[in-house]
């Protein structure tokens, strides 16, 4: 698992890559967490486009960041998901949790918007 | 071994309401038009294989009850939720009230949806029979006599002319009743909850209702994935979407259809049975989360992995243990 943090003016962009499962998630979720305690109060944006994969840990660290981020006053908001992705966010009703935009451009213009 | 449902549903007993009959008898009569039908058989054809299952059929609506049927003489039976009342008429019509028989009873936990049909389940009047109710909780005869005491219910607990004992159990170690080795199991749940194994002729049944698999702690997950191993069959309380169990409902003790899947791939269950469905879902809901956890274990199986079997439990359903569902 890759993962790419990205400063933009009104938000920060989070880019994971490859699987979120068991193996990964521990390694994403504290990086995800870190970003959160250094950005707090922004807009995050997790991009998915790379994410292969994702299984219920993943999905928890998601939800975590997103407690954590609106705790602090700021938002998180999921963008790109991979069809396989989609899915498992709509089995999950994940995507009836979080803030799920079609891409990043959506998702700015989302955080522009509030 | 046999499995069969007496209740599958959590939380409350519901019943379906008229509009939804209706709703089912005009999609049927829809998909029956300009054909005949030749005698029952053929109608029955048409019903199980034309239409949609939650067409033809329905989840129902008691709680928590299932028996285990090993083949012994002595009925086994997983909680006495409101499906005991059906499985007692039963016993009546297949007993009488002059034959003694014993059951054992194994109680996840003391809830009201796992014990409210006792008070309504005959066998329990009647002189001769034995009951013996299994529990690891500390006093649950007090949860009985509690329910079955005035102002709660008309006729007090002390009536009831069976042998009634109640048999402490210690999760780990396990006791031998009605043809079958039982093992339980402390589960995650608002005043705990206890799931139970059985084994019995080669064969192994998990009952894991009622509890909430946090992932927090990876020792937890191996102790559940180590109970569930090469269980033939697991009834898993699936009662919550997993984003209702980490968010909304976080802590009100449940699971989700996903954890399930997940848990019993890495215990290579064969058979994955969703019990205690929430009640506010209808058959149309329930059936649409069965396609949907079905393709969620698609996703999930590991490469070269036997796929892992998954039903959504109705009253009245019948698992054979290995072979395939006659219900
Ligand atoms: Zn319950
Ligand atoms: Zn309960």
């Amino acid at each position: 698992m890759q993962l790419t943090v990205e400063r933009r003016e009104r938000a920060v962009v989070v880019t994971p890559s490859g699987r979120l499962d068991q193996t990964t998630v521990p390694d994403f979720q504290a990086r995800l967490l870190e970003v959160l305690d250094e950005t707090s109060g922004s807009a995050v944006i997790v991009d998915m486009a790379q994410v292969e994969f994702i299984s219920s840990v993943g999905l928890r660290a998601l939800n975590i960041g997103f407690k954590k981020s609106k705790a602090g006053g700021g938002s998180l908001s999921v963008v790109a998901l991979r069809p396989i992705v989609r899915e498992v966010f709509s089995i999950s009703r994940f995507d009836k949790v979080l803030a799920v935009h079609e891409d990043l451009n959506a998702a700015l213009a989302a955080v522009d918007a509030t | 071994m046999k499995v069969k449902i007496w209740g599958c549903r959590g939380s409350l007993p519901v019943a379906m309401t008229s509009a939804a009959v209706r709703e089912k008898i005009k999609r049927a009569v829809q998909a029956a038009q300009g054909r005949t039908f030749d005698g029952e058989a053929d109608l029955d054809r048409f019903l199980d294989q034309d239409l949609p299952w939650p067409v033809a059929n329905t989840y129902g609506g008691s709680t928590a009850c299932i028996e285990v049927d090993t083949g012994d003489a002595d009925y086994i039976l997983c909680d006495l939720g409101s499906g005991v009342r059906e499985f007692g008429v039963r016993m009546m019509v297949e007993h009488g009230p002059t034959k003694p028989q014993t059951y054992h009873v194994f109680l996840s936990h003391l809830h009201w949806d796992h014990i409210m049909g006792f008070p309504f389940f005959p066998p329990a009047f009647i002189p001769g029979n034995t009951i013996r109710i299994y529990s690891c909780h500390p006093d649950p005869e007090a949860s009985f006599r509690k329910q079955q005491s005035e102002p709660n219910f008309p006729v007090d607990f002390s009536v009831l002319g069976a042998d009634i004992q109640f048999v402490p159990m210690t999760p780990g170690e396990p006791v031998s009743a009605g043809g079958a080795t039982v093992t339980a199991k402390l589960q995650n749940h608002a005043g705990d909850s206890y799931g139970y194994r059985f084994e019995s002729g080669g064969r192994s049944f998990v009952y894991a209702t009622d509890s909430e698999h946090k992932q927090k702690n990876a020792e937890e997950t191996q102790a559940v994935v180590a109970f569930f191993k090469d269980a033939d069959l697991v009834a898993f309380d699936a009662q919550y979407s997993l984003a209702e169990a980490v968010s909304l409902k976080e802590d009100w003790g449940h699971s989700s259809n996903v954890i399930g899947v997940e848990l019993c791939l890495e215990a290579r269950v064969k058979h994955l049975l969703m019990i205690h469905h929430e009640p506010v879902l209808g058959d149309e809901a329930l059936y649409r989360i069965l396609e949907e956890t079905l393709r969620y274990e698609e996703l999930m199986r590991p490469e070269g992995a036997a796929p892992l079997r998954i039903s959504s439990a109705f009253d009245g359903m019948v698992l054979s243990l290995p072979e395939e569902s006659d219900g």
